[in-house]
């Protein structure tokens, strides 16, 4: 779909560009993507924290048949990401070669292009990870 | 108030050009109703199950389009959407409706018309059945989240790749005598392993391609010689990366559950299984969570050559999703109607000895929404 859907990207800016997660202030559980309520105990007492900015490759693919927003950044690498306070997310991985690629992998968190809303829409950006070199 | 399955059709699973969706829903009700020996007149409700129409076909409202091309009007008449479980989600509702006696004969139409876009297209289009905001929009798949699942799994288990593979060689071996699949030939372990990566390291012959089709059934609670034993339905966390255990179906281990019982019987009961393999990987992760193997074993069952018609446990027994074919939408009907073909004993060449239980899981997504069935033939266990 290479349609424009500025308020989209718009509403979700800040989860993109600096993802948080949000903690239960009544029983401690954490969560990302933030949840309003609980699952662990139904409270609606729930806070953003700040996600750690490292963490290690769980497991990872090479997407080779994306859909139509990312055709032309094919092929690249997603990788299934757990950061360093336990939480997990899937991002795309650059600056990394397919043979690099191993599960344990250290990465950081970067903020890069993820796609151009059509022909006049517009850049979108959003967190992906690279390899973490002084930890490597 | 049991239900029972009064009839079943469905057209060939392939690329129908001269054919429209309409087109295809009309043939397969025509061959459901007269199987059934009723008349539109007979209908109390429809139900439509459809995944992507919109994006597709750029057509909606398909519950009162399809009453309509099926000359049957002023009835009831809605369309389900649940992702890939959309035919299961779809039984179920007709399922409570006859149990719950608001309506006495309920058709069910499957139908999914895939063929008329371009392949990039597909991929878009199955992305729909993810989430947008931390999935999708940020460059994955399902196939992608499929590959990232089938790593993990063969770090996590010390699996070999080529075990999981055989899942895809039992279905195509299923199929070679499906007058209706879309893929009727064999396919070895190698020749997996010779076709490319759809998403390392899962490859294209471990994934289904895109389809045409469609399946109608007649559920009814006045008579029938198939009975619907159970119907049941559950979630999961919508990302699976939020889940406790990533290599386990939550969804489908708690509708099994649930499933097994309403017939008050175990999986040890059931005589063959109708798999939800959208992809090798999906498929061992279900044969777990039904509980026909321990909880990482999958892949040794596999290894033991189980699934063929002829074995003990038979599963896929038209080729599944992977070589029946995937018409997304109408695939759970599919399902349910390849079911009911063993226990009327219509099954043909694909008939299995002593079909009397049959059972049929329906995924949505990665496990986030399973709908599971089990038909019995009236008087069997």
């Amino acid at each position: 779909m290479s349609r424009e859907m500025v308020p989209e990207y718009w509403r979700n800016r800040e989860m993109y560009l600096r993802p948080m997660g949000s903690v239960c202030k009544d029983c401690g559980s954490k969560y990302f993507p933030p949840r309003k309520i609980c699952l662990k105990c139904g409270s609606k007492n729930l806070e953003k924290y700040e996600l750690s900015e490292k963490g290690r490759v769980l497991s990872w693919t090479v997407v080779r048949y994306p859909s139509e927003e990312f055709s032309k950044y094919s092929p690249y690498v997603l990788g299934l990401i757990e950061l360093d306070d336990g939480t997990r997310l899937v991002a795309q991985i650059s600056d990394v070669s397919i043979d690099e690629m191993h599960i344990g992998m250290r990465v950081k968190m970067m903020i890069r292009r993820a796609f151009e809303e059509g022909e006049s829409g517009i850049i979108r950006y959003v967190y992906k990870f690279v390899p973490d070199i002084k930890e490597k | 108030m049991p239900v029972y399955v009064r009839g079943y059709g469905f057209t060939d699973v392939r690329e129908h050009w001269n054919k429209s969706m309409e087109d295809l829903a009309l043939e397969a009700c025509i061959k459901a109703l007269e199987m059934a020996g009723l008349s539109g007149k007979n209908i109390d409700k429809i139900i439509v199950s459809n995944a992507l129409g919109e994006y597709l076909n750029h057509k909606g409202h398909l519950g009162a389009l399809i009453a309509d091309t099926l000359g049957i009007i002023n009835k009831p008449a809605i369309r389900v959407e649940a992702a890939s479980a959309s035919g299961g989600i779809a039984v179920h509702q007709a399922f409570l409706e006859l149990k719950g006696e608001t309506a006495r004969n309920i058709l069910v139409i499957g139908v999914e018309k895939m063929a008329d876009v371009l392949p990039n297209s597909i991929y878009t289009a199955r992305s729909l059945m993810i989430d947008r905001e931390y999935l999708s929009s940020i460059g994955a798949t399902m196939e992608a989240l499929e590959a990232i699942i089938l790593r993990l799994y063969l770090e996590k288990y010390k699996a070999e790749h080529e075990n999981i593979m055989k899942l895809a060689v039992v279905s195509h071996s299923n199929a070679l005598r499906a007058k209706h699949a879309q893929f009727p030939r064999p396919i070895t372990v190698d020749t997996i392993k010779r076709s490319p990566y759809v998403a390392d390291p899962l490859h294209f012959f471990e994934v289904t391609a895109p389809a045409d089709g469609a399946a109608a059934l007649v559920l009814s609670n006045e008579t029938g010689s198939v009975e619907i034993v159970s119907s049941s339905a559950s979630t999961d966390r919508f990302r699976f990366f939020e889940r406790d255990d990533l290599l386990w179906l939550e969804s489908v281990y708690m509708a099994a559950q649930d499933a097994y019982n309403q017939a008050k019987l175990t999986h040890s009961d059931i005589d063959f299984v109708e798999l939800h393999d959208s992809s090798t990987i999906m498929g061992v992760l279900e044969i777990e969570a039904l509980g026909l193997s321990e909880k990482g074993a999958g892949h040794k069952l596999l290894e033991k050559d189980i699934g063929f018609l002829n074995s003990e446990m038979p599963i896929n027994t038209f080729g599944g999703l992977k070589a029946r074919g995937d018409p997304i939408g109408a695939t759970g009907v599919y399902q349910i109607a390849e079911i009911s073909a063993q226990l009327f004993g219509h099954a043909g060449d694909n008939q299995i000895d002593n079909a009397k239980t049959g059972l049929a899981l329906s995924v949505g997504g990665l496990g986030e929404l399973s709908v599971i069935h089990i038909l019995k033939k009236k008087g069997g266990f």
